[in-house]
């Protein structure tokens, strides 16, 4: 047959290998690319694994399609690999054409898709030499393919050739191959059970199996249905059943089945990695923006958005104690009154969410900042019982901590002496406050007094400048955590503000060990903080998968400044004035770190390449669904007009011919809605989910759920519509004319439609 | 009564079948013989209302066969030369779809088909699909699917081309028993054997009725 008419008498069968081969191999070539950027091509096993199965059935159709070429050429003595040149030439020319176009295809995608795919910039070698296996193995099984038809005896060619319906692949051969299939589940289901399932082979090629497994039982189970009560259905169910259940049918319902759930399975891993990239980032960098400040204490900074952003518009601030290793449990704390309005709109969306428990998390007393020149101090002494006259008037000094405006603790002592003489128990003194113009925090009081001087010291006042900053009163800083707050200090023992040693709420993350266990954290100052859990998230801001967050303001009552491992952060908005970044950067901050729009940098390059790759696998595995269904329309028309023509001349009307495709296209939809939705999620559920989707550690996110049943489902849904559609399309009767039906149902025109 | 009154049939190429001019009566066995493209087929089908004529009507019982469409009326059937069986179906489902499109409870039809199969002694093959029998035994599907309906008018073209003289014998027996029966009932042809066992004999060449005779 010349080349041109072939290629117009075959052009279905050919575009469908030449599409596949084409698929496979920008498959191949892109996942070459992506295992050079880190990632697992196992990954794209299952992809594979329906490659295969799809080239087999376009090749399949190819060879059964030229059958008769091939019975013309044995008849005319032509065997052996002459023959075989004859038969398959076209097929390895649409091979040879799909393993050119993939590449291209491949490149043409990177160039117009978005540069955040991780490939590398320049193709190599090994891409090149993907490209070619795989065509080598399309090639491989188009040949094999054609070579079945040489097994065919002659006589059966021509028997076949009368209803043109023949399969090549022989029963046994296909019951073989689907016990084998189920075997093979059954293998994949246990080595899921195994506590190496994360990294094994199997488990990654999992969904493959699982899908064609489940096709495979779809087809069993329809061709199981269609056997009972065969005897009881209207004309049009018998025809309808009996069309859905041919063996036509099979092959394509099975890689429908599978690719659907190889899709399902693919792409809800590759949503859930990149939902888990995406939340990763946004807790990780907390905000819209970060602006890190090395040199600045965490009250500098919290003092620093306060002055530039007085409203709390733009600016928040945050210090975050981490030690920079991820096996220690963090601490951050956050200025939580700006919550809502800078980190609200990134982190809302997200498991660390602090919308709702703002107002708990601020429910202790936050840190009192004054500033002033001078403090003065009045207070009353109380002996102690049985104390002499020297005890009663002592000379009694009253020392004075702070942190002072560049968060350095200063120490101040006031000499505290009698304002009258005939009040001798009531003291006041005054003293040069240094380095408070910024603003300063207590931190403690010590009275003491000269030598055997004891007793109490009932502070009256203590003011600085105009304002009293002696608060809600003063507790011991080692003593009961019941210890009620006052004003009166015992002599010689530190005393600190109530406030620092009030509990302060938080929320926590990660090990139960940790959020159940101690209820006190190292503070921002180093010291002890008594803690009330206000309940555990999965992750939460900065710290991520492990740690706590409470209130900056509340955290920096009373503290010590800011230990070695705490950083200070601003979290700005995204639409953050510009120069409000510029006066951050001019006051100590590095440069502004923006949220990555992407996922890559929370996943890494490995996971974000198997991301990739997982999409890949889910876009390939319904393109060769589709081309798999194209493919099968193209017959499908030859044989709805053999049928349609063969049922009118009995008298069976174009409604009730109707109503069998109709129920034939329901009948396949739906089990292929009913097998790709409960094997989907039953293949995710059992096997899919064990693969490592995800870098793991104690602080990060813990590991996402890729079991997505609202993914099986329209996946499902999907796959049933578009084989409907495929089925109504293709199998309609486009007015069957009088003239063809009497040519149909009149000549021997087995094999060849009417023209 | 079937009358032919007139008939060419032309395609853009050639006349298959020109000035026909013929009444066919019920309760006869009429053969239509020929050679190979002498136009049986394509008379057939004029016949059967599957094509329009060209030129002239054919008329059953006064009603014309060409319904505009291409759908038989539903007093027709056929065996057609290729047989024109489902394949997706039994060699049992084949003849009960025919019956069960005229009506016939689906339970009813398939006994009905049986009783028929078994007739043209091929009942132990209707549970097979059609894609597994052999030639003759898919002409005796064809047959028994023709036959069960009771039609008033048959039109066979070629129904015994495949088939041993037995099986011959029996199919034309039972196309005998259908004439008999009132019905009308037209064979195509080129056995002679066949065409001595039929009432009226109408010879064709070249698309035209070229001479009658009543066999035997």
């Amino acid at each position: 047959m010349p080349a041109a008419r072939l290629a117009r008498v075959h052009a279905t069968e050919l575009m469908v290998l030449g599409g596949t081969t084409a698929i496979l191999s920008s498959a191949g070539v892109l996942a070459w690319a992506l295992h050079r950027s880190g990632g697992d091509l196992l990954v794209t096993f299952p992809l594979a694994l329906l490659g295969l199965v799809g080239v087999t059935l376009a090749s399949l159709d190819l060879a059964w399609a030229r059958h008769h070429d091939l019975l013309v050429a044995r008849l005319r003595g032509v065997h052996g690999v002459t023959a075989l040149r004859v038969v398959a030439a076209p097929a390895w020319a649409a091979v040879l054409l799909g393993t050119i176009v993939g590449p291209a295809a491949a490149s043409g995608f990177l160039g117009a898709a978005p540069a955040r795919w991780p490939t590398p910039d320049r193709w190599g070698v090994g891409e090149g030499v993907a490209a070619a296996a795989v065509g080598l193995i399309c090639a491989g099984v188009a040949t094999g393919t054609t070579l079945t038809l040489f097994r065919l005896p002659i006589a059966a060619t021509f028997v076949s050739g009368r209803t043109a319906r023949q399969p090549l692949t022989p029963a046994a051969v296909a019951r073989v191959a689907g016990i084998g299939l189920v075997v093979l589940a059954a293998i994949t289901l246990y080595r899921a059970t195994q506590p190496s399932a994360a990294s094994s082979a199997v488990v990654l090629a999992g969904a493959g199996v699982g899908g064609l497994t489940v096709g495979q039982l779809a087809v069993w189970g329809l061709r199981g249905l269609s056997r009972t009560s065969a005897g009881r259905r209207t004309t049009a169910g018998l025809l309808g059943v009996r069309r859905a259940t041919s063996t036509e049918h099979a092959p394509r319902l099975r890689l429908a089945v599978a690719a659907a759930i190889v899709g399902t399975a693919a792409w809800s891993g590759a949503a859930a990695a990149d939902a888990w990239g995406h939340e990763s980032e946004a807790l990780r960098v907390g905000a819209a923006i970060s602006l890190y400040l090395p040199e600045t204490s965490a009250l500098q900074t919290w003092q620093l958005t306060q002055e530039l952003d007085p409203e709390g518009r733009w600016l928040m601030a945050a210090a975050v104690k981490d030690d920079r290793d991820e096996s220690e449990l963090r601490v951050a704390y956050l200025d939580v009154e700006r919550y809502e309005r800078v980190a609200g709109p990134v982190l809302d969306a997200t498991t660390g969410s602090l919308a709702g428990v703002v107002e708990d998390l601020r429910d202790a007393p936050g840190v009192e900042v004054f500033t002033g020149a001078r403090l003065t101090a009045s207070a009353h002494h109380r002996p102690a019982r049985g104390g002499g006259e020297r005890a009663r008037t002592p000379s009694l000094r009253l020392s004075v901590e702070y942190l002072d405006g560049s968060g350095v603790v200063q120490k101040v002592e006031l000499r505290l002496r009698p304002d009258e003489p005939d009040q001798p128990d009531a003291l006041s003194g005054e003293i040069a406050l240094p380095q408070c113009e910024v603003g300063c925090v207590l931190l403690g009081l010590t009275a003491t007094g000269r030598s055997r001087a004891s007793g109490r010291l009932t502070l009256d006042t203590l003011v600085v400048d105009d304002t009293d900053v002696s608060g809600d009163g003063w507790v011991s800083p080692d003593g009961p955590a019941d210890e009620p707050p006052s004003r009166t200090l015992a002599l010689d023992r530190r005393s600190v503000p109530a406030a620092a040693r009030t509990d302060q709420p938080v929320l926590t993350a990660g090990d139960p060990s940790w959020t159940d266990g101690p209820a006190r954290v190292v503070g921002i100052g180093g010291g002890d903080r008594p803690i009330t859990r206000l309940g555990s998230r999965a992750a939460l801001p900065l710290v991520l998968g492990a740690g706590l967050v409470g209130d900056l303001p509340v955290a920096l009552a009373g503290s010590r400044g800011s230990v070695s491992g705490v950083r200070s952060v601003v979290l700005a908005r995204g639409d953050t004035p510009p120069d409000l970044l510029t006066a951050l950067v001019d006051r100590g901050a590095d440069e502004p770190v923006r949220i990555d729009p992407g996922s890559s940098r929370a996943l890494g390059p490995s996971a974000a390449a198997d991301l990739h790759l997982r999409t890949l696998v889910a876009v390939g595995s319904g393109l060769l669904a589709l081309a798999a269904l194209l493919g099968g329309a193209r017959g499908r028309r030859g044989a709805a007009r053999r049928d349609a023509a063969s049922l009118r001349v009995i008298g069976i009307v174009a409604g009730v011919r109707r109503r069998a495709r109709l129920v034939e296209a329901l009948l396949l939809g739906t089990t292929v809605l009913a097998a790709t939705s409960v094997g989907g999620w039953l293949t995710m559920a059992a096997v899919t989910h064990r693969v490592r989707l995800v870098p793991t550690g104690p602080a990060r996110l813990p590991e996402p759920d890729a079991v997505d049943a609202t993914s099986a489902v329209v996946a499902a849904a999907l796959a049933a519509v578009v084989w409907m559609a495929v089925l109504l399309v293709a199998g309609r009767e486009r007015r069957v004319a009088a003239l063809l039906t009497a040519r149909v149902t009149a000549r021997r025109t087995p094999n060849r439609e009417p023209r | 009564m079937i009358e032919i009154r007139d008939v060419d049939y032309r395609t853009a190429e050639r006349t298959l079948v020109s000035d026909i001019d013929l009444v066919v009566r019920p309760g006869e066995l009429t053969a239509i013989s020929g050679t190979s493209g002498s136009g049986k087929t394509t008379l057939l089908s004029v016949v059967g209302g599957l094509v329009r004529p060209s030129t002239g009507s054919v008329l059953l019982d006064g009603e014309a066969t060409w319904r505009g469409s291409g759908d038989p009326l539903p007093a027709m059937s056929f065996i057609l030369q290729v047989y024109g069986l489902v394949p997706i179906l039994s060699a049992r489902e084949n003849v009960s779809i025919a019956l069960r499109a005229r009506g016939v409870a689906a339970r009813t039809a398939d006994d009905d088909a049986e009783e028929m199969l078994d007739r043209l002694r091929i009942g132990d093959l209707s549970s097979r699909q059609v894609e597994e029998l052999s030639g003759g035994q898919l002409q005796r599907v064809a047959c028994a699917r023709a036959l069960a309906v009771k039609a008033p008018v048959l039109l066979a073209d070629e129904p015994t081309s495949e088939l041993d003289h037995t099986s011959r014998d029996l199919v034309m027996g039972l196309l005998r028993e259908r004439a008999e029966a009132g019905a009308t009932v037209v064979v195509a042809t080129h056995d002679d054997e066949v065409v001595d066992q039929c009432d009226v004999h109408h010879r064709m060449d070249e698309g035209r009725l070229v001479s009658v005779s009543t066999p035997g």
